[in-house]
């Protein structure tokens, strides 16, 4: 009897034909929500909901639209299809609620709220760069520092927001000019934190010219993250970041070298600038960070208006920013070739997107947007700005994006005001004309800031748009690589894990 | 000279949603204008700049295609729209409208037989 039932059992679980798996009736699919890219005239990429992807032949999606593919002569992409949920052979997919999930996960950033707190705790700064707006106020410590009272009001409200995992982060200027009202400020935190339940990370944006032991001593005892500015080899650095009467690449290095003897290598990241005169030199500043043994780099354009653009020399186009980019990151790739683990984080930021179920809270690259859901700023001045690029705006006497003033708004008028809802109904990027359609969506974002600044307009208009323009194509670029070369897309998948 | 692009797309195939959708990126450049006469939107484009003859021929090409992408992208949308809404409603649910699973949750293989 026993024996009967185990070989019953056996029977039972041995995998039967395809054709017993087989749901379909009539061989037909339906089609479950999903777009296309031609990634170039042989190739595209099938792109679903989730940000699920194929690559696949030119014309397949033409083929599944018009229900031509065939279960039995295209059955690896059939089964592609299928498992990924891009067509389903019942007409309600029986794993609706899974793709749902993951749609919940895609957009999990949403649930906490704002998290980033820029306190701009100065204005005043000894460098002379030629792309920052702050530069030139050196003087006037009470006019141009963040005062205590408004230090304490960013603090109140900072901790009003339901996110229990917050960043504090000071900006300048020079945010080392004003250390002691950094720590006037960390103290009053690391006070209300536990009375709160929030977990705080610190991190102090700085040039290091002005950085010392004693600093860095502080920053060890209360876990603070120093980010740097270095923008490539000497030659680069200091053309784009003048220090008057010293090398500021010099005084950059030496704070690196000495803040990871102090604080620990990773607890220090530096973030550089694409200059106009930065753009001949792509390899040379990749080299330069992979020299100083940085895990990565984070090949940023400048950003195209306001100040740094107040001069023809920093102007350039986005092909021109594009054409610097892949050469770096071609570099990048061939350095992982060679054996080095080596990233480029705007890349590894659009990778998660892409290769995994997750999102990245990325200001930048979210929709809804990053600004509000997920950063505020403080100003020097108690304004209280949607973005670091929106106060940015407001030293060209540009206050679109001011959502109020410490000493006179609440909490309530500033995250939920006119002006926020006024910005809400614009920062998803599936409510916009040409992002609406495009199949890059779930891995892009919303960037009002950049619309207003850039066109005049927060809706924008995505046929003449530089951040549309720079963001598909490097995605494109991304799929391309991933394609054509299987070792490059093993590397990516190095990257996000 | 450069003449007008001029397309002649029977409306029985292409949407008019798809139609304008690929259009918009072509509104920087070209003066648009779309009727709907006898069943077919003619659709006409007047460049801004003059544009050289080989310009002209591959704006063509790529609108020809783009023309059918977007239609094809428009049929998986209107046939996708229900399915994706629910989608959205579900993740933004606080579990209101998730189903209990097929079977016997107890046997979720559904291999118990005796």
């Amino acid at each position: 009897m026993e024996k009967d039932l185990i070989q019953k059992r056996r029977e039972f679980r041995t995998f039967k034909d395809f054709d017993y798996y087989d749901q379909s009736s009539k061989n037909s699919y339906n089609l479950m929500p999903f777009n296309f890219f031609r990634l170039n005239e042989k190739r595209e990429v099938l792109i679903n909901e989730i940000g699920d992807f194929i690559l696949a032949p030119a014309g397949s999606f033409e083929k599944i639209v018009s229900k031509k593919l065939s279960k039995e002569n295209d059955a690896e992409l059939y089964a592609d299809l299928i498992s990924n949920f891009f067509i389903s052979e019942e007409i309600y997919s029986p794993n609706i609620d899974i793709i749902a999930n993951r749609y919940r996960t895609k957009k999990m950033f949403l649930e906490s709220f704002t998290g980033l707190h820029i306190f701009v705790i100065s204005l005043r700064c000894e460098h002379t760069c030629s792309y920052c707006q702050v530069s030139r106020v050196t003087q006037n410590k009470d006019k141009f520092d963040m005062n205590i009272s408004h230090i304490d009001k960013g603090i109140d409200l900072m901790m009003k927001s339901p996110n229990p995992n917050l960043t504090m982060e000071f900006q300048g200027g020079e945010a080392l000019l004003a250390i002691d009202n950094i720590k006037y400020a960390i103290a009053k935190t690391k006070e209300l934190a536990p009375v709160y339940g929030k977990n705080i990370n610190y991190v102090i944006c700085t040039n290091l010219a002005l950085i010392d032991e004693d600093i860095l001593q502080y920053c060890k005892e209360n876990s603070i993250l120093i980010s740097a500015s270095l923008d490539g080899p000497k030659s680069v650095h200091d053309k784009n970041r003048n220090k008057p009467h010293a090398s500021s690449y010099d005084l950059a290095v030496k704070g690196i070298k000495l803040s990871r003897e102090i604080i620990g290598k990773e607890n220090v990241s530096a973030l550089m600038t694409t200059t106009s005169h930065s753009l001949k030199y792509p390899i040379e500043i990749v080299d330069e960070y992979f020299n100083l043994d940085f895990n990565g780099i984070f090949l940023r354009n400048i950003s195209p208006y306001g100040f740094a653009l107040r001069t023809q020399k920093n102007k350039y186009e986005t092909k021109e920013f594009l054409s610097f980019y892949k050469k770096a990151l071609n570099r990048i790739i061939q350095l992982n070739k060679e054996g080095h683990h080596f990233t480029e984080d705007f890349s590894r930021i659009l990778l998660t997107k892409m290769l995994t179920p997750f999102n990245v809270g990325f200001v930048d690259m979210q929709s809804p947007a990053g600004l509000i859901n997920g950063v505020i700023v403080f100003n020097y001045d108690g304004a209280v700005y949607a973005t670091d690029e929106s106060r940015m705006l407001a030293e060209e006497k540009d206050f679109s994006f001011k959502l109020g003033h410490l000493d006179e708004n609440s909490y309530n008028d500033i995250f939920y005001g006119t002006k926020s809802q006024k910005i809400s109904q614009i920062w998803a990027n599936e409510t916009l004309a040409g992002c609406s359609d495009c199949a890059f969506q779930q891995y892009c974002g919303a960037d009002p800031v950049h619309n207003w600044a850039t066109q005049g307009d927060i809706y924008g208009y995505r046929p003449t748009s530089s951040f549309c323009e720079k963001n598909m194509e490097i995605i494109r670029y991304l799929f391309e690589l991933m394609d054509s070369d299987k070792e490059v897309k093993r590397i990516f998948e190095n990257w996000i894990n | 000279m450069a003449q007008n692009i001029v397309f002649e797309l029977d409306s029985n195939v292409y949407s008019k949603e798809s139609i304008v959708k690929c259009l918009y990126w072509y509104s920087n450049d070209f003066t648009i204008s779309i009727k709907l006469v006898n069943e077919s939107y003619n659709v006409s484009l007047k460049p801004f700049t003059e544009l050289q003859e080989n310009k002209v021929s591959e704006v063509t090409k790529k609108l020809n295609r783009e023309f059918i992408d977007y239609n094809l992208r428009d049929i998986v949308k209107k046939e996708t729209n229900t399915i994706r809404e629910l989608i959205i409603a579900k993740a933004f649910s606080n579990g209101e409208f998730d189903e209990e699973p097929k079977g016997d949750l107890m046997d979720p293989l559904g291999i118990k037989f005796l």
